[in-house]
C-alpha cells in the first residue's frame, strides 16, 4: 500500500468511527429529534462508508452499491436543509409568508445560478466513464444549489435578524464548508480530468472529517438554547408608531429631492 | 482552461468570504431585547427640514448678485452644503435602519402570520432606497453645477413616481 493509499484508508477509518461518536452523542443529548434529518443522514453516511470500505473499488458491486446510495444520499442533502430551514423559522409565525417568499425566491435564485455555472463548465474533460462524470456533474449542481441557498437565507436571517440557536449556527457553518467544498472539488475535477480525482477524493474526505467532528464535539443540548430571545413585551400601538416614523423618515427624504431648488 | 479555473476558483472564494462575513454579523447581532426604548424613540423629521434648502438654488442666485461675493466663495459655499447634506443623508439613513430594524423585531414577535406588515416593511425599505440614489443624483447634479430647470424636472417626475408608491399605503392591521 502507497502512502497516499495508506492515508485514504486512515481518513476513511476515522470519518467511520468519528462519524459513529457523532450519532452516539446525538442520540444522547436528544437532538436526533430535533435534527431527524441529518441524524438519518449522518447514520446513512457512516453505514454506507463502513459498507463500501468491505469491497473492492474496482468491482462493479461497488461502484453499483456507490451509485445508488449516492442518490439517496443527494435526496438527503436536501432534506436536511429544508429541515433546517423550518427549524430556523419556526417560532416566528409573524414572518411565516415572508419566510415562505424568501424560501421561493432563494430557491429560484440558487437552482438558476447552478444551472449557469453548470453550463458554463460542461464536458470540460474526455471522460473514461461518462456515467461518473455525470453523477460528479449532478452531485456539483445539487452542492452549489444548496450552499447558494444557505447563502441566501443566511443573508435573510442576518438582515432580519432571526436569532439562532448556537446549535443552528453551527449547523449552517458545517454545511455551507462542506457544500462549498464539495462543488468547489467537482468543478476543479470536472476542469482537470480524472487523474485529480484521488486528489479530489482525498480532499472531500479530509472536509468530510472535519465537519463530523465539528459535528461531535460542538452539536450539545446546551446549544440549542435560543441566546437573546424577545423578551420585550411589545404593545399593539407600536406597530402604527413605528411605520408613521418610516413614513415620516421616507418623506423628509423626498422633500430634500423634490427639485425645489429651481424655485 | 486556466482561465476558467481561476474564474471559478473567485466565485468560490467570494462566496465563503460572504458567508464569514455573515456569519461574523451573525454572531454579532444587535441585543434584541437591549434598551427597545431607544428603538422607539420618536425619529423626528422636523431635524431633516434644513436639508430642503441645502441644495436649493435661490440662496446661490441671491448671493450671486451680491457685491463682492466672488465665484470662488460660491463654490466654497456649495461644497461645505454639499457636505452638510451627506452629513444629514448619514444622520437620515441611521434613523431609518433604526427604525427600520425596530419594526422587523416587532414582526418576529407577532403571534400570528403578518404578510401586510412584511410588505409594508419592504415597500418603505423600497422606498427609503430609491429615496437615497435620487439625492445621490441631486448630489452629482449640484457638484457639475447642473442646476437648470430641466435637470431638476428629471429629478422632481422620479420624485413623484417615488411619492406615488409612498401613497400607495397598505392599510396596517391592528
Amino acid at each position: 500500500m502507497t502512502p497516499i493509499a495508506a492515508l485514504t484508508h486512515w481518513l476513511w477509518l476515522l470519518t467511520i468511527v468519528v462519524g459513529a461518536f457523532a450519532l452516539i452523542r446525538l442520540y444522547h443529548a436528544g437532538l436526533h429529534r430535533t435534527y431527524r434529518f441529518f441524524f438519518v443522514y449522518l447514520g446513512f453516511q457512516t453505514l454506507r462508508s463502513g459498507v463500501l470500505m468491505l469491497f473492492d473499488p474496482r468491482t462493479n458491486a461497488y461502484a453499483w452499491t456507490w451509485v445508488v446510495t449516492e442518490a439517496v444520499i443527494w435526496v438527503l442533502y436536501v432534506l436536511i436543509v429544508l429541515e433546517l430551514y423550518s427549524l430556523v423559522f419556526r417560532d416566528y409565525r409573524g414572518i411565516y409568508s415572508l419566510s415562505q417568499w424568501a424560501l421561493y425566491a432563494a430557491l429560484a435564485i440558487s437552482l438558476i445560478l447552478s444551472a449557469v455555472s453548470l453550463a458554463a463548465t460542461w464536458n470540460q474533460q474526455p471522460e473514461h466513464y461518462p456515467i461518473l462524470a455525470n453523477i460528479f456533474l449532478i452531485e456539483r449542481g445539487v452542492a452549489s444549489s444548496l450552499v447558494l441557498f444557505l447563502l441566501l437565507i443566511v443573508a435573510f436571517l442576518t438582515w432580519f435578524p432571526v436569532p439562532l440557536s448556537r446549535n443552528m449556527v453551527v449547523h449552517c457553518v458545517m454545511f455551507c464548508v462542506y457544500f462549498l467544498s464539495t462543488s468547489g472539488s467537482h468543478l476543479y475535477r470536472s476542469l482537470q480530468g480524472a487523474q485529480v480525482q484521488r486528489a479530489v477524493s482525498d480532499v472531500l474526505l479530509g472536509v468530510s472529517l472535519l465537519c463530523v467532528t465539528g459535528w461531535l464535539t460542538l452539536l450539545n443540548r446546551r446549544g440549542e438554547e435560543v441566546p437573546s430571545g424577545l423578551r420585550y413585551q411589545w404593545k399593539p400601538a407600536d406597530e402604527q408608531r413605528l411605520i408613521g416614523q418610516l413614513d415620516a423618515l421616507n418623506r423628509a427624504l423626498s422633500r430634500s429631492t423634490n427639485g425645489r431648488s429651481s424655485g | 482552461m486556466s482561465a476558467l479555473l481561476l474564474a471559478s476558483a473567485s466565485v468560490l472564494v467570494l462566496i465563503g468570504l460572504a458567508f464569514v462575513l455573515l456569519f461574523r454579523r451573525l454572531g454579532s447581532q444587535v441585543d434584541l431585547n437591549r434598551a427597545p426604548e431607544n428603538w422607539l424613540e420618536e425619529a423626528p423629521a422636523i431635524k431633516y427640514r434644513p436639508m430642503e434648502r441645502l441644495l436649493a438654488d435661490a440662496d446661490y442666485r441671491f448671493l450671486a448678485s451680491c457685491a463682492g461675493v466672488s465665484p470662488a466663495l460660491l463654490r466654497r459655499m456649495r461644497a461645505e452644503r454639499r457636505r452638510l447634506f451627506r452629513s444629514y443623508l448619514r444622520c437620515l439613513s441611521e434613523d431609518f435602519s433604526r427604525v427600520h430594524t425596530a419594526t422587523r423585531l416587532f414582526l418576529l414577535s407577532c403571534d400570528r402570520d403578518r404578510p401586510d406588515l412584511a410588505l409594508e416593511l419592504l415597500r418603505q425599505r423600497a422606498i427609503f432606497t430609491c429615496g437615497l440614489m435620487l439625492a445621490e443624483l441631486h448630489l452629482a447634479v449640484h457638484v457639475m453645477g447642473l442646476g437648470g430647470i430641466p435637470v431638476y424636472r428629471l429629478i422632481r417626475s422620479l420624485n413623484s413616481a417615488r411619492q406615488n408608491l409612498t401613497s400607495a399605503a397598505l392599510p396596517v392591521a391592528a
